[in-house]
C-alpha cells in the first residue's frame, strides 16, 4: 500500500494516510465487537 | 471471539518481553506463556496436553527403534483425538475447557506429522526445547494453521528482532481482525441478511440460496481471519508459519479449491494419506476419496462430516475424470469457460455446507429439493 501511494504522494503523507487507514480499521473493529455472533463457529474444531 | 481477542492481547503482551531476554531463554518462555495461559483458562486441558508432551518426549528417549516409537506416538496422538471427537472426555472438562480442548485436532495432527517425520529421519537436528515449543506455540495451538516442524526450527535458529516482521504481524493482526470481526460477522452475518430481507421474502427459493451464501461467506471470512490472526501472532515471535488460504473462491476447480482452502489441512492429508495411499493402491481415486474422508473426519466425527468429506471426494473424482475428457477439451476453446468453472466450483462449495450446517437429513433433503426446484 506504501509503494501504490508514493505514487501520488510524499513519504511522510503516505505514512500519515497508512496510519489513517489502521485507525479506521481499528474503529471499525472495535464497532463490531458488539454485533451477536452468527452460527459459525470454526473454533469448535 | 473473545477467545481470540483474549490470546492476541496475551501474545502481544508475551511478545514484547520475548524480544527483551537473552535468545537462550526466549523458547522457554514461549512454552512458560502457552503453559500459563492454558492452565489458567482450561487447566484440564493444560493438563492433557502437558502430560501427552512429556510421553512423546519419553516414548522417543526410551525407545530404541524409530518404527515402534513412531508407531507409539501416534496411536497416542489418535487416540487422545478420538476420545474428545468421541465426547467421551468432556464430562471431565471444566465449564470454561468447552473451548480449549477443542486445539487438541490442530495438536495432534502436528504431533503425528512430528512422529511420521521421526520415522521417516527427516527431522532437523533439535532439542526437547525445540520440540515443546513447537507444541506449545500459543498463537498456532487453538486455531491453526497446522505448521511443520522443520520450518519452526529454522525459524527459531534464525531468530532474530526484525521490525519489519513484527509490523507485518500487527498488520496481519488487524486485518485478521477485519476480516473476521468486520466482514464476517458483522456485515455477513448481521447485515447481510437484513439488506436481503426485501428480496428473500419474495421468494422461498432466494431466501433459501441467499442464506446458503450468508454461511459460506460467512465461514469463509470467519476461518480466514482467524488463520490471519494465527499467523500475524507467530511474526510477532519471529515465526513464519504456513498460509491457510489462497482466494479458495476463485479456485476453477474443487480440487484446485481444496489446494487454496484450509491449506495447511489439506497439504497435511495431502503428504500423510493421499501421497502413500495412491502409492500403495496405485489407484488415485482411492487415495482422494480417503483423503477427503480424513478431512471430513477431522472435523468432527459424525455421519454429517463423512457426507461433506465424501461429497467433496466425489466432485474431485469426477473433476479429474472429467478434466481429461472430450467435453472438457471443447469447453475450454470457449472464452467464458473459466468464470463458469469458477461459478461451478463455488455453488459445488455452496451446496456441500448444507450437509454440515442443517440440522437433520430431512433438512438438508427440504434445502435440496428447493434449490433445485423440486419443492
Amino acid at each position: 500500500m506504501y509503494q501504490f501511494l508514493r505514487r501520488f504522494c510524499s513519504p511522510l503523507l503516505a505514512n500519515c494516510l497508512i496510519l489513517i487507514w489502521y485507525i479506521l480499521l481499528l474503529c471499525a473493529c472495535l464497532y463490531a465487537l458488539d454485533a451477536p455472533a452468527g452460527e459459525f463457529r470454526y473454533t469448535e474444531f | 471471539m473473545q477467545e481470540l481477542i483474549n490470546i492476541t492481547t496475551y501474545c502481544l503482551l508475551l511478545s514484547a518481553i520475548f524480544w527483551l531476554i537473552p535468545k537462550g531463554w526466549r523458547g522457554w518462555l514461549l512454552v512458560a506463556g502457552t503453559a500459563l495461559f492454558m492452565f489458567y483458562n482450561a487447566p484440564a486441558s493444560g493438563i492433557i496436553l502437558a502430560l501427552s508432551t512429556v510421553g512423546t518426549y519419553w516414548i522417543f528417549r526410551l525407545l530404541p527403534s524409530a518404527g515402534w516409537a513412531s508407531m507409539l506416538v501416534i496411536a497416542q496422538a489418535l487416540g487422545g483425538f478420538l476420545l474428545f471427537k468421541m465426547g467421551w472426555l468432556q464430562h471431565i472438562a471444566s465449564p470454561l475447557d468447552r473451548f480449549m480442548p477443542l486445539g487438541l485436532s490442530y495438536y495432534a495432527f502436528r504431533q503425528i506429522h512430528y512422529g511420521l517425520e521421526y520415522y521417516k529421519g527427516r527431522l532437523p537436528r533439535h532439542d526437547f526445547s525445540d520440540f515443546v515449543a513447537y507444541l506449545f506455540f500459543l498463537p498456532t495451538l487453538l486455531i491453526g494453521p497446522i505448521h511443520r516442524f522443520p520450518q519452526f526450527v529454522r525459524d527459531r535458529f534464525r531468530q532474530r528482532w526484525d521490525p519489519a516482521l513484527f509490523s507485518l504481524g500487527l498488520q496481519r493482526i488487524l486485518y485478521g481482525f477485519s476480516k473476521a470481526l468486520l466482514i464476517g460477522n458483522l456485515l455477513i452475518t448481521n447485515y447481510f441478511p437484513q439488506w436481503t430481507a426485501p428480496i428473500a421474502d419474495s421468494s422461498l427459493w432466494l431466501a433459501t440460496y441467499l442464506h446458503m451464501l450468508e454461511y459460506t461467506l460467512s465461514a469463509y471470512f470467519i476461518f480466514a481471519g482467524f488463520s490471519d490472526v494465527a499467523i500475524g501472532c507467530s511474526y510477532l515471535f519471529g515465526h513464519r508459519v504456513m498460509e491457510n488460504f489462497n482466494a479458495p473462491f476463485l479456485a476453477d476447480n474443487i480440487n484446485e479449491f481444496w489446494n487454496r482452502w484450509h491449506i495447511s489441512l489439506s497439504s497435511w492429508v495431502k503428504d500423510y494419506v493421499f501421497v502413500p495411499l495412491s502409492s500403495l493402491t496405485r489407484q488415485p481415486i482411492i487415495g482422494i476419496l480417503a483423503t477427503m474422508l480424513v478431512i471430513g473426519l477431522w472435523h468432527e466425527i459424525s455421519w454429517r462430516y463423512i457426507v461433506w468429506g465424501g461429497f467433496h471426494g466425489l466432485g474431485i473424482a469426477v473433476w479429474h475424470l472429467y478434466k481429461d475428457s472430450e467435453l472438457a477439451k471443447k469447453l475450454s476453446g470457449w472464452s467464458g469457460y473459466r468464470y463458469a468453472y469458477i461459478f461451478l466450483t463455488f455453488h459445488f462449495v455452496m451446496l456441500s455446507f448444507t450437509f454440515i450446517r442443517e440440522g437433520s437429513w430431512t433438512a438438508v433433503a427440504r434445502v435440496w429439493a428447493i434449490l433445485f426446484g423440486l419443492n
